[in-house]
């Protein structure tokens, strides 16, 4: 089987399973390396094709990666922005010498009902999404039992095993309901009045954006001081986003059953924190409301 | 502890100083300040003296209001506005507005997100604290400006504001990029200075090994933009910024090990890399107005983190 054929199957099966081709190809959608009609050899599923993945996919025989975010940088993964570029051309130098073939998996993986990045996200959470009509896209759950934010700061950072992320809000609120967000496909607070708090993925910082993208973190610190706190635990793109393509890796083998398949995950692109800052609780809560 | 822990603390995620004492704890001046309210001058008057530093966009108010006393916030939570407020304040200038993000415009409100975006705006225009936060303006009729950094005079102040707080003008490199050369030090130790220096602890995040000697750091304060920060990049060990999109820069300095070429990057937040030029505000606002009160608050890093 050849990558164009594993592609084109791909999208039957999703059709058959409730999720037909879009009207309008997706931008993102397509290989952005090496030779579509070469014969696979193995496919590796990933969060994001960083050099490591590949390098590792490469030492596997495995010659197909399907990767959820990009390889060369930005979005669009038009390097013409790279140019001599010593980092790109190094990676474009492997990827051509190890005749690897790189498809992105990002606009279906999203389509699919449910979406496979979310399900997956949850099912890492160990939490079942609240039965809402209509679904929103982004899950509410009700957690099993009340937890303060800590709490819940610290159940999220083991089940997926992050040390890079980052909390905002009291940590003494408590929470009982959660919004759940993964990569940069994160809950809007004002938009879900009764949610407590988002365990989400990467969220502009600032209220540089255009609404409704907007300081979320700002807007959780002047709930608080309403009196109706609220807090976020930012687990990083690769936090919410890599492990989930063990998803995709487990469709793909319910049909293409004579290829190796396994998920490579990308991993946090952010060093453990140093000794001192692994634990920084605020020193002083938010001040009484005047 | 950075030179923050002189001064009072008003919120976790925002300190006060007032006046003199806040330009003297920071370093930025020596001598006290004369206060005064006698010939107040206009909002615009005073935003005006700043048009070397910034561009200022009218957020709330009116820029003809004559003006009491200048609040300068680079975080401007409701919190803050408070105690702007109790401190006498008839002005907020900000890198930030106090609203979460910029109103959408006509294009995005045709667009094909425009029935996901109205009902995102329509939201967080009932949402509590957008309506406590304007109440809140109205009823103390403050006007508030949004600043934006420029390069007005071929420097950008924001850059120049945080090497000044490094200990780093001296160490400029010519050229288009913001590329400092300060003795040489390790990952390590410029995690430390973003810690000591800017304020950085929950939210200071970073990539690299830990021992990597530098010798160069791009400075990019706000949100690095992938284009302009991977070419800048190319002319530095290291990149400190504030806040960046994980799937570009991240992704590029994260690879650049494995390249061959590696490559490091220490982040604050975007926040705490916006408070230096908050403070050059500031200073220069003492300088074109010594009798307007002036209070300046200093952000603290709105992250924290737990481990598992």
């Amino acid at each position: 089987m050849t990558p164009r054929e594993l592609v084109d199957l791909i999208y039957r099966k999703a059709a058959e399973v409730g999720t037909p081709p879009s009207p309008v190809p997706s931008r993102r959608d397509t290989f952005k390396a090496g030779d579509p009609d070469a014969q696979i050899t193995g496919i590796a599923t990933t969060g994001m094709s960083t050099f490591r993945v590949l390098r590792r996919a490469a030492a596997e025989g495995r010659n197909f990666i399907i990767t959820h975010e990009d390889t060369y940088f930005r979005d669009n993964d038009i390097p013409d922005f790279l140019a001599d570029d010593p980092i790109y051309l190094a990676k474009k130098a492997f990827i051509e010498r190890n005749k690897l073939i790189i498809w992105r998996d990002h606009d279906l993986a999203h389509r699919m009902r449910p979406d496979q990045l979310f399900a997956g996200q949850l099912r890492i959470l160990g939490w079942t999404a609240d039965k809402i009509e209509p679904a929103p896209r982004m899950p509410i759950v009700t957690l099993p039992e009340p937890m303060t934010l800590r709490a819940l700061a610290r159940y999220a950072a083991q089940r997926t095993g992050t040390h890079s992320h980052r909390v905002t809000g009291d940590p003494d609120m408590i929470v009982r309901k959660v919004a759940v967000g993964v990569g940069y496909a994160f809950p809007s607070l004002p938009s879900f009045p009764d949610v407590d708090a988002i365990v989400g993925g990467e969220s502009a910082e600032g209220s540089a954006g255009t609404l409704p993208t907007m300081d979320q973190s700002a807007f959780a610190a002047d709930m608080t001081t309403v009196g109706r706190p609220r807090g976020i635990v930012f687990l990083g793109h690769m936090g919410t986003e890599d492990a989930p393509m063990t998803l995709v890796a487990e469709w793909l083998r319910g049909f293409v059953p004579n290829i190796p398949i396994a998920f490579l995950p990308a991993g946090e692109p952010f060093h453990r924190p140093l000794s001192g800052f692994e634990n920084t609780l605020p020193a002083l809560r938010m001040p009484a409301a005047k | 502890m950075s030179d923050m822990g002189k001064l009072s603390l008003l919120s976790r995620r925002t300190l006060c100083v007032t006046g003199a004492q806040a330009l003297v704890a920071t370093g930025l001046i020596g001598p006290a300040v004369a206060r005064g309210r006698n010939g107040a001058p206009a909002a615009s008057a005073v935003v005006s003296a700043l048009s070397d530093l910034c561009s200022a966009e009218l957020v709330a108010g009116r820029a003809d209001a004559a003006v009491t006393g200048v609040a300068l916030i680079a975080d401007p939570t409701l919190a803050a506005l408070r105690q702007a407020v109790a401190a006498g304040c008839s002005l907020v200038l900000s890198p930030e507005t106090p609203y979460y993000g910029r109103p959408a415009d006509a294009a995005a409100a045709a667009g094909p997100f425009a029935a996901l975006a109205e009902s995102a705006a329509k939201a967080l225009r009932e949402s509590p604290a957008l309506e406590a936060k304007r109440a809140f303006v109205d009823q103390h009729d403050l006007t508030i400006f949004r600043l934006t950094p420029s390069n007005a005079s071929g420097k950008d102040a924001s850059v120049e504001a945080v090497a000044a707080r490094l200990g780093w003008t001296r160490y400029r490199v010519p050229g288009e990029h913001p590329v400092y050369r300060p003795p040489a030090m390790t990952l390590a130790a410029l995690v430390q200075l973003a810690h000591a220096r800017l304020g950085a602890s929950g939210g200071l995040r970073f990539i690299g090994d830990p021992a990597m000697r530098l010798t160069s750091v791009l400075l990019v304060p706000g949100t690095s933009e992938v284009v302009s920060t991977i070419h800048g990049l190319a002319h530095a060990d290291a990149l400190l910024t504030g806040d960046m999109r994980e799937w570009e820069v991240v992704e590029y300095v994260h690879d650049s090990a494995e390249a061959g070429y590696p490559k490091a990057l220490v982040s604050t937040g975007r926040i705490l890399s916006e408070q230096p030029f908050v403070e050059r505000c500031a200073l220069a606002l003492s300088q074109a107005f010594s009798n307007l009160p002036r209070h300046s608050f200093l952000a603290a890093d709105p992250f924290w983190r737990v481990q598992a």
